[in-house]
């Protein structure tokens, strides 16, 4: 750090804030105060991922030389991580006046905060692993902080998932990095790593990101966790699983079909599986866990679509990001609507409509950001070379699915009418972020205000 | 005599003339006897400091003393001693203020801290033994030194596990033995040297030298808790908590490891070793170890043992970094004699602190604990999370070299090993901390200290926190000057690549 100019303070501020007040937590009560400052750093997160450049930072004694700093891939990473803490921040700050063990409750919270910034942050491998294997564990008291046996279920085989992900990726990051010869992002790939090392890291992050047969913790843990860490875990922690996937796999630079081919039939499976699975439900946010797995499916036709057609990865690449942004907005929305709260003033049908938006978003109706992802997806499986084409017509059918699952969400959340509670914050946020959803990204895009790391992709897709 | 061969001889000094006096002390001389511990300790310590900065400015400190015709003590002060006479120092300084506050109102405690002393001393000689011949002298001697403590409190328990304890080392001291005057007698003196006393020796037969090899290894291999060596390690639990936490992380097993790596390195040199065919079982045996101590531990209710059978386990990750060849598994190896030291000593004392604060032995018994001594537990978690290999602590760093250098020396199956022996810490460790923070107090706690400013008395609650703070900040810091992992880098530089 031989110059401190603002953007590299505001990034040393993001990755150290959590901490901060996590040291606060350990020395003092868990007052009002401290509560209300957990906005602060994803406030600070959201400032960085706007603002136009920013620094890097290298910290050579911390860990194995440790480099932190935003670019065009994570930018947009941060920008939902940034935007899903800020929700979740402001649905602790109330949850934690109520909690039975706020303290508990608020280190983990933060634990997982600072390791999820930590690794969107970060720019080589092991700082990643660090803050991925931080949040990780730490999720695990935001799962089970209830403590009744259906979360205590949850967070079993949460924390089972976990630490079997945790392994797997070890052992990536061992042979990944030895066959890169460096720890610094990208990881550059002269020949194609070992099979095993990119098995490990697909499956490693897969438990985060639900990929199928993995994905069992995210509908039970969702299902289980208070309403704030849920949103945590459902718009930042599920991300981080992606980004993972887009840090260390070998993306546009070795070809390996049999790879992509897998990617795109998991992708498919899970897509299909979400749905199935999702309709069940009688819980809208383990509902939304499902929602999620089968999102995440589509998202893995990008990846499988990169590793058959390697030279077209760049073009690919932005169009995935503004899918994530866009599935995270709508997700993080959806979560703090699914407490079935609504705002004290106004008719009710005007709120029931503005929080069937995100819903729409995710269908992808025309004019919502989820057409414009969903006609990136398109896109990429005909491209040429990819070789997918034939999953055009099963892309409708997902499409069908995820209407029937937001209808299912709509019917659970209206009919669970919880008793009113005025100055419940949630509705407030999903009031906020529905708006966002509905109309920021698309909005920005007509104005031609580019997107955080999306213009690329955008002006492709429309 | 030189300052250069007086420094060594003042180390060994500062612990074994403050055991001797401590012996002569009244049981109610209190303040002496702390007095004296800790500035012993104290003084150890600054010495130490000396030393490594000297070593740092490239000073060479050896002692000579002629023993017998032909042979000779030496004490010598390279990289890899001092690595572990600083480890054993500033731990030993950590115990002594934690053996105080835990033996307050216990009996024997100038036999204790006599003992102690000793125990401190032989391990200091065995760092700084510069040849086989004075390695295999303060090996013995801790043997002797600590056999007492063992015993210390005089049940028939403890009694049975100092038998056994005496019966097991002396048997290895003898095959040690054997090794070594059949060496002795055939290569000539033994000082350990970088790249091997044996390397090119073309002259031996390596049958011979194989057989050597075994011995030599059997013998360490007891105390370093091989397997099947390791039967009295999980039986030694029934000494009290400061002895045990000296045992797990410096003295005993620590010795054991040690002194295979001395065998490796600077006694036969392990490019040598490799072409002798001897390093692979060795490598087998480690990993079978490995496993063999994390399965055990599984079944354990009683939390000592389970933290016993988790040191057979993890003292081999120490053998295992030795015998791959090649210099990433080595810092592995070297870092780890430090990293799981301080890791282990936290849990033992953590260990302690429930038994004498709440009078909590076993597993069960620990439901909602982190709410009664929220501090020691979060010492606890940060330590079980480092032997789990969890980054940022100390842990992560020793596995992240051992695999890497597993692929280096094309031995990728090492990182199934590692992935099975991390996953069986967690399947031991995180039910603890569940128990700990997510269960409710169940247990009828008996407490047995008077509750004072802290959760429980402020000399058993700094220790852990100062040990768990090390191995937190080793691990987050690894990369920094002067951390042990740059220690590590040191050590298989100079000592092994030239």
């Amino acid at each position: 750090m031989a110059t401190v100019d603002m953007p590299r303070l505001i990034l040393l501020l993001v990755l150290i804030l959590p901490w901060l007040m996590l040291s606060l937590t350990a020395v003092t009560r868990c007052t009002p105060w401290l509560r209300h400052c957990l906005v602060v750093a994803p406030d600070v997160g959201l400032v960085l991922a706007l603002l136009p450049g920013a620094g890097q930072l290298e910290f050579s004694g911390l860990l194995l030389g440790s480099h932190f700093g935003v670019d065009d891939l994570n930018r947009l990473f941060l920008l939902v991580t940034a935007l899903a803490w800020l929700a979740a921040s402001v649905l602790a700050a109330s949850y934690l006046g109520t909690a039975a063990r706020p303290r508990r409750f608020l280190t983990c919270f933060l634990l997982a905060m600072g390791g999820n910034f930590a690794l969107v942050l970060s720019q080589d491998a092991v700082s990643f692993f660090t803050g991925f294997a931080v949040m990780s564990l730490a999720a695990y008291g935001l799962v089970n902080d209830r403590g009744d046996s259906a979360s205590s279920y949850a967070g079993r085989v949460y924390i089972v998932l976990a630490i079997t992900g945790e392994v797997l990726l070890f052992a990536a990051l061992i042979g990944l990095v030895h066959e890169a010869g460096q720890i610094r992002f990208p990881l550059d790939f002269d020949a194609a790593p070992p099979d095993w090392a990119i098995a490990c890291a697909v499956l490693g992050f897969g438990v985060k990101a639900g990929m199928l047969p993995l994905h069992m913790s995210i509908p039970l843990s969702y299902g289980a966790a208070p309403l704030a860490a849920g949103v945590a875990l459902a718009g930042a922690m599920l991300n981080a699983g992606l980004l993972g996937w887009l840090r260390w796999l070998p993306l546009g630079s070795v070809e390996a079909s049999t790879w992509g081919l897998l990617f795109a039939g998991a992708g498919l499976l899970g897509a299909a599986w979400g749905v199935v699975q999702g309709v069940r439900q009688s819980s809208p946010t383990a509902l939304l866990g499902y929602s999620s797995i089968s999102q995440v499916g589509l998202m893995m036709l990008f990846i499988g679509a990169g590793f058959i057609a390697p030279d077209q990865w760049s073009l690919f690449l932005p169009l995935l990001g503004y899918f994530v942004l866009h599935h995270a907005c709508a997700k993080t929305a959806l979560f703090c609507a699914s407490s079935g709260h609504l705002p004290a003033v106004g008719p009710r049908w005007v709120w029931w409509a503005v929080f069937s938006l995100p819903g729409l978003a995710l269908i992808g109706v025309p004019l919502s950001t989820g057409y414009l992802a969903k006609a990136g997806l398109s896109q990429v499986v005909t491209s040429p070379g990819v070789g997918l084409a034939s999953l055009a017509p099963w892309l409708m059918l997902a499409t069908a699915g995820t209407a029937l699952l937001m209808a299912r969400w709509f019917y659970l959340v209206v009919r669970a009418r919880p008793p009113a509670a005025p100055l419940a914050p949630a509705p407030w946020v999903a009031l906020a972020l529905a708006v966002l959803v509905a109309v920021g990204p698309l909005l920005a895009t007509l104005l031609g205000v580019p997107v955080p790391g999306v213009q690329g992709g955008l002006s492709t897709a429309g | 005599m030189t300052w250069s061969a007086a420094l060594p001889l003042l180390i060994l000094a500062s612990s074994l003339v403050t055991g001797l006096v401590i012996f002569f002390l009244k049981e109610q001389s209190v303040l002496l006897r702390t007095v004296l511990n800790l500035s012993g300790a104290g003084v150890k310590l600054i010495l130490v400091g000396i030393l490594m900065w000297g070593v740092y400015q490239g000073q060479t400190f050896e002692a000579r003393l002629p023993l017998l015709p032909n042979i000779e003590l030496v004490l010598h002060a390279d990289a890899l001693s001092l690595l572990f006479v600083s480890l054993s120092t500033v731990l030993w300084f950590v115990t002594t203020v934690y053996a105080i506050g835990y033996l307050e109102h216990s009996p024997h405690r100038s036999r204790f801290f006599g003992f102690f002393s000793l125990c401190v001393t032989a391990t200091v000689g065995i760092a700084l033994a510069g040849n086989l011949i004075t390695f295999l002298i303060f090996y013995e001697l801790l043997t002797l030194a600590t056999y007492p403590l063992l015993m210390h409190r005089g049940t028939a328990d403890s009694r049975r596990a100092g038998r056994i304890y005496l019966t097991y080392t002396l048997a290895g001291g003898a095959l040690l033995l054997v090794g070594v005057v059949w060496l002795k007698a055939l290569a000539g003196p033994l000082d350990f040297t970088a790249t091997g006393i044996l390397a090119g020796r073309t002259d031996l037969n390596p049958d011979t030298l194989r057989w050597i090899f075994l011995l030599l290894i059997a013998g360490f291999g007891v105390k370093a808790a091989l397997v099947p060596l390791h039967g009295w390690l999980p039986i030694s639990m029934a000494a009290p908590a400061p002895v045990s936490a000296l045992l797990h992380a410096v003295a005993v097993v620590k010795a054991g490891a040690f002194g295979i790596t001395r065998v490796v390195y600077d006694v036969f040199g392990v490019e040598f070793a490799a072409s002798l065919g001897v390093l692979m079982p060795l490598t087998i045996a480690a990993s079978i170890t490995i496993v063999y101590g994390s399965v055990r531990a599984l079944s354990q209710d009683k939390l000592k043992p389970r933290l016993a059978y988790s040191t057979i386990s993890q003292v081999s990750y120490i053998i295992l970094g030795t015998t791959i060849v090649g210099p990433v598994a080595t810092i592995g190896g070297i870092v780890h004699l430090v990293h799981q030291g301080l890791m282990k000593i936290t849990l033992f004392f953590c260990a302690g602190n429930l038994a004498e604060t709440l009078g909590i032995h076993r597993v069960s018994e620990m439901n909602g604990v982190g709410r009664r001594l929220p501090k020691t537990m979060a010492a606890f978690t940060v330590a079980a999370l480092g032997m789990i290999g969890v980054p940022p602590v100390a842990g992560f760093i020793s596995k992240w070299y051992l695999g890497a250098g597993a692929l280096d020396a094309n031995m990728p199956w090492i990182l199934v090993i590692l992935a099975v022996s991390s996953a069986l810490n967690a399947a031991y460790f995180l039910p603890i901390l569940y128990r700990a923070w997510f269960m409710p107090a169940t247990g009828a706690w008996q407490e047995r200290l008077e509750r004072g400013r802290f959760e429980t008395h402020w000399m058993l609650l700094m220790p852990p926190l100062v040990t768990a703070a090390l191995a937190l900040l080793y691990g987050l810091f690894a990369n920094m000057d002067g951390s042990p992992l740059a220690w590590a880098r040191l050590i298989a530089e100079r000592e092994y690549l030239r």
